[in-house]
Order: C-alpha cells, then structure tokens, then sequence
C-alpha cells in the first residue's frame, strides 16, 4: 500500500506548519497541535499563540475513478494489480493567539512556497488553491469574560493512493465448440499459457 | 474561625477507598503524550450525582452517569502537566468533570462521569 494513514498525514501537515511558522524549536515545536485528542489535553492562556490542525477526507467526484495496472509474475503464478485513485483531504487550521491573524498569513504565504511544495510531492499530496479557504478568517471567541483572538484558514489537497492486491492467474481455460443452437459438438479446445 | 468539614467528610459510618489515577504527560510534537498515571489511595465519601442512563443509539447502548467523591485531598483539574483525575470506584473509571475546592473548608469535590460507554 502507497499512502499516508491519517495519523501519519497529521504528523506530517504537523511538522510542514512549524516549517512555514518557524516554530521548531524544543519550545515552539509543540504549539502547532493536532485537534480531537483521545483523552484531552491541557488548554493554553490567552497570551499564547497556538495553531491546531483539524485533517480528514471529504467526498469528492475525483474519489470514485479508479486505474487499475496489472504486471504479471510467474512465481507466484498471478498478477500484481495496483489500484491508484486521489482523495480530497481537508487540513482545517484554527489559530490562537495574539498573533493568530498575522500567523495565519504566514501560513497562507508559506503553504505556496517551493520547498514546501516539494514536500507534500513527495508524498503524492498537492494543494488544491481553488478549493481552499485561504482567506483568514476572523472568528474571536468569547470565553470567560474576554475575548480570545482566534483565526480560521483552510486547505485542501488531493493525495494520491495506491492501493497493491493480488489477482490469480487463469492457467487454462477449456472452450467446447457446438454447430448451431442445438447441434453437435464440433471442437474441444483447451487453452492453456504454457 | 474556618469550619473545617473534613471529620465529615471521613466519617466512619459512609468513608469509601478510591483510588486516583493522576496524570501526567508532554507534548510530543503537537500530541500529547501520557505518561503512566500515578494511583493514589484515597478516602471518602461517594454519592450518585446522577443515575445510570441508557442512550439507545442505532449502533447500540451507550450508558452514561456520573459520581459525586468528596475527598479530603485536593484533586486536578486538567492542568499543563497532565489531565484531569480519573477515579478507580466500583471497578469503573470515572473522569473529574467537575471540581469544587473546599479545600479552605477540608475537602474537595469531584464530579465523575462513567467513562466505559457501554
């Protein structure tokens, strides 16, 4: 199998921000978090700039085309047939922070940029500019009294997957050969690979 | 004069043993990562705060409910270094969902929600 599990798409969208945020130091490397955690972790204050990543797959026509490519092998005897398909992953990002807005321009200038670019090809992931929310958009929540400056942007990428099966190999096929609808039997053919 | 509730709180006639499962943990980039919790005996009293209730979904029976400990040492809230106590009772877990410090007054009060689903 050729592609990312979510975990590992997490973790990677995970280290390409703290890239474009140049937040990878021991200290800052770990204010770029993954949402939805198991078991809940700690919040932060209201003076701390954070990112969090929301990453899953949304339902898109590109989806449901599939390319098969059959190689045959003689030993075993079958074929190797690779699946390949592209999907339509989302990375939502929801910045915290006094500098959230400032960040998230960072981000969005950032997520263009080549070096960057060419890590997500090397993972068969591509943006999709078009389809992404790259707008930062304002969204301050109000908790507790104050007010928590918040921004929102959003990606989407195509990635690509293979998927490896296997398919048996039909050695021989037996082929009987009638005259007209209801005549005699004329041939009895065996077809055969060797 | 503080009135200090804590003889209350251990009164012989309804004190119970629990333990706390106290958390603790770090950020690895950007996921948090427990480590192996630290089990605290405890003493106190243990009440339902509410009863049993079967969420009927499709997919099957969720049970939800929640405890009521009153402890005479103090119990967390999720904090930097960890999230919140989960208490051993009755051979469930219960998570700290809510927490009163009377602390000043003796003791603590926790909140547990069932944490099993099923």
């Amino acid at each position: 199998m050729a592609y990312l599990t979510l975990v590992e798409f997490e973790d990677l969208m995970q280290s390409i921000f703290c890239s474009i945020l140049e937040w990878e130091s021991e200290e800052l490397k770990n204010n770029v978090r993954i949402s939805w955690p198991e078991e809940g972790q700690p919040a932060w204050e209201i003076t701390e700039d954070l990112v969090f990543l929301r990453c899953y797959e949304l339902d898109n026509s590109i989806n449901k085309e599939r390319e098969h490519t059959d190689e045959y092998q003689v030993s075993p005897d079958e074929f190797a047939r690779d699946t390949k398909y592209s999907v339509l992953m989302a990375v939502d990002v929801i910045a915290y922070g006094p500098n959230s807005f400032e960040n998230s321009r960072k981000i969005r200038d950032g997520i263009f940029a080549e070096e960057i670019k060419l890590i997500l090809k090397k993972n068969d992931i591509y943006l999709l500019p078009k389809e992404s929310q790259i707008t930062p958009k304002r969204a301050d929540e109000y908790f507790e009294g104050r007010w928590w400056r918040r921004t929102d942007i959003g990606f989407r990428f195509n990635e690509m997957m293979i998927v490896s099966t296997t398919i048996p190999a039909i050695n021989s096929i037996d082929v009987e050969v009638y005259e007209g609808e209801e005549g005699s039997k004329i041939a009895d053919i065996n077809v055969s690979n060797e | 004069m503080v009135f200090n509730l804590r003889n209350v709180v251990l009164h012989t006639a309804y004190v119970q043993s629990f333990i706390v499962y106290r958390s603790s943990g770090q950020f690895v980039n950007g996921r948090w990562v427990e480590n192996t919790p630290t089990q605290i005996t405890m003493q106190g009293t243990v009440v339902a705060a509410s009863e049993k209730e079967i969420i009927a979904l499709p997919e099957g029976d969720r049970i939800q409910g929640s405890m009521v400990f009153h402890s005479t040492e103090e119990l967390f809230p999720t904090r930097n270094n960890g999230t919140s106590d989960k208490i051993l009772w009755n051979n469930q877990f219960w998570k700290l969902f809510t927490l009163g410090d009377y602390g000043d007054y003796g003791f603590w009060r926790m909140v547990g929600v069932r944490i099993k689903g099923n």
